[in-house]
């Protein structure tokens, strides 16, 4: 799926020429919803792509992927962590998606880690030999490497995932889990995935009905009663729609079973040769 | 309040999963048949519905915003079975697609954002507004459901991130994971939950339940029973004479000559107002009791102790019945 080239960012014929940041509760519930269906439907672009991991058989992908992330989470190498950012990194323009998309998902649990890792390297926290300091705060050798450390840990982590969910387009996504985990669970987060747009879009449209109906900013009584009336409204309907789903499947003969309608691919080479390696990189953290 | 892979051991993040197991198996088995046929949907639809909760700005004092879990509505509108298996449907979805939460935390997430949040909620919500509660009752009791199980859940993540230097060093004792102790953690987590994102919550999900009541009162899971927490009290109840096996005295409730010994001096005050009220049971127990009989005062103090809880509760729910 490609996506049309109005959708992908601002134009700067079109556009303006910087990008207003939300300031009222409305405009911000507006940007949160837009960006979160953007964020999904650049990720099915990304998926689509004719790349390396984009071919291989979802089972295998996300067995592979499981693999690495353990192996990140047990390693206590810094030297190995690094070595998996840097294939991570690598893939990721094998892929054909590209370290910006990459660090664009990664950035904001980075930035809140990085943040909360910062007086890890102070002398307060960790003592150890000074490197420099001012005021009586100084920054220590053992705090620098502790901080560091566990950064690379989250951000190798983070980056794994990221290029999972850059790479894996939906639809395989919930075949391959099904394949791995009780169908109940995976039809149902399957299900949700689908209703989570549909009631986005229901907060969308009635965040824009109300903002195009508001010529001054609302005293914040009125704004958290419109809140809770949406919310209750959503709730509401999430309700009725979901007897109407229910009604739909039980006329087309849903007794409570789930039956998948697709079969398992049989692993081709590649899937192995992925399977192998990543089971090797576990291995390998383990001694480490 | 997602707690990010790397941040928890993979001892921590194993033993969560093994925990989530039965509870998502129980959950989905009851949820299954509390919801029969349309249990698929209206989870589904519930675990979306808290999606779009927890995208939503609420708008606060200052003009500024903050986002709430919904946990708590969620509990209240399905019932505590089916919001657990919910919330981890959507806890799971924000992990994988959008990169919220880790996947390797995620059983601890689940342990504390559905099972933890949907269980404590509810049920402080059911015994608030027991019987015949009116709005007001009703109001108060959805607030205080969710301003207590958000900080309970805030406890939890604080305690498990908090326990990492002492569970996962390397050789050279560095920690491996999440790197501040408790000391740093507990009130790094609890003070903003207390005072800032607790009363969102509160006010949040009391507003939604209000108004969900006017519109609909059938959208809220208002007749489930009781009986898994009279269970739980039951055996809490029990296991209080495990007390009798404990030895030394409690952190914090020294005698004036416990506290001589450990400080060298008694503070004034305390030496002032000390022996101010022994209570009726002074230290549960009765003037020369010892051995087995003290040990039978003791369970006869905590039983009356829980008959006077339960009288209270039952004359403040009968006086309070707007």
């Amino acid at each position: 799926m490609r996506l049309p080239d109005w959708l992908g960012g601002p134009r700067e014929d079109t556009g303006p020429v910087r990008r207003l940041k939300p300031t009222g509760f409305l405009e911000k519930n507006i940007a949160g919803f837009s960006g979160a269906m953007l964020k999904a439907l650049a990720t099915e672009e990304y998926a689509s792509r004719d790349g390396v991991l984009q071919g291989l058989e979802p089972r295998a992908k996300l067995l592979g992927f499981f693999l690495l992330i353990a192996a990140s989470a047990i390693a206590g190498s810094g030297l190995f962590l690094s070595g998996v950012l840097l294939f991570v990194s690598a893939m990721s323009i094998k892929t054909r998606v590209g370290l910006s998309p990459l660090a664009k998902r990664v950035l904001p649990a980075f930035v809140f880690t990085f943040a909360v890792s910062l007086p890890v390297a102070l002398s307060a926290v960790t003592p150890g030999r000074e490197l420099v300091g001012a005021f009586g705060v100084a920054v220590t050798a053992e705090g620098l490497r502790l901080a560091g450390f566990f950064i690379l840990r989250v951000a190798t982590m983070l980056t794994l995932a990221s290029l999972l969910a850059l790479t894996t387009r939906q639809a395989d996504f919930f075949r391959g889990l099904g394949r791995m985990i009780p169908g109940f669970f995976a039809t149902a987060l399957f299900f949700t995935f689908r209703y989570v747009f549909i009631l986005i879009k229901s907060a969308q449209d009635a965040t824009l009905a109300r903002k195009s109906r508001t010529i001054r900013r609302a005293v914040l009584r009125e704004s958290q009663r419109w809140f809770a009336s949406r919310a209750a409204l959503i709730l509401k309907r999430s309700f009725s729609m979901a007897e109407e789903v229910n009604m739909a499947m039980i006329s087309r003969g849903f007794s409570g079973r789930i039956v998948s309608a697709y079969g398992a691919a049989p692993f081709a080479g590649r899937d192995y040769l992925w399977i192998g390696f990543t089971s090797f990189v576990l291995f390998l953290s383990l001694g480490i | 309040m997602h707690i990010p892979d790397g941040y928890l051991s993979p001892a921590t993040c194993g033993v969560f999963y093994a925990a989530m197991f039965p509870v998502w198996y129980y959950a989905s088995k009851r949820a299954e048949r509390e919801l029969k046929l349309k249990q698929l949907p209206l989870l589904a639809l519930g675990a979306a519905f808290t999606f779009v909760i927890m995208m939503f700005n609420i708008p606060i004092p200052g003009g500024s915003t903050g986002h709430m879990t919904g946990g708590a509505v969620v509990a209240i509108a399905l019932g505590p079975w089916a919001a657990i298996v919910g919330l981890s449907l959507t806890l799971s979805l924000q992990a994988f697609f959008f990169g919220d939460g880790g996947l390797t935390t995620l059983g601890a997430n689940c342990f504390n954002m559905a099972f933890l949040m949907c269980l404590s909620s509810y049920y402080i919500y059911r015994v608030i507004a027991f019987g015949e509660a009116g709005s007001a009752r009703r109001l108060f009791a959805a607030g205080a459901a969710a301003y207590i199980a958000i900080n309970l859940v805030a406890l939890a993540a604080a305690v498990e991130l908090g326990v990492q230097p002492a569970i996962a060093q390397g050789p050279d004792g560095r920690p491996l994971y999440a790197p501040y102790p408790l000391s740093v953690t507990v009130p790094a987590m609890v003070w903003p939950h207390l005072l800032f994102f607790g009363p969102i919550e509160a006010v949040g999900t009391a507003l939604i339940v209000s108004y969900a009541r006017r519109m609909d009162r059938g959208l809220l899971h208002e007749g489930g029973s009781l009986k898994p927490l009279w269970i739980a009290l039951l055996v809490l109840a029990v296991l209080t004479p495990l007390g009798l096996f404990a030895t030394g005295t409690p952190w914090g409730e020294w005698s004036p000559e416990e506290l001589m010994r450990l400080l060298g001096y008694i503070p004034a005050g305390m030496e002032r107002f000390g022996d101010g009220w022994r209570g009726i049971l002074p230290d549960y127990s009765l003037p020369g009791a010892s051995g087995p009989f003290g040990g039978l005062i003791y369970i006869l103090s905590a039983l009356l102790g829980s008959a006077l809880v339960v009288a209270f509760v039952y004359i403040w729910g009968r006086l309070w019945k707007r």
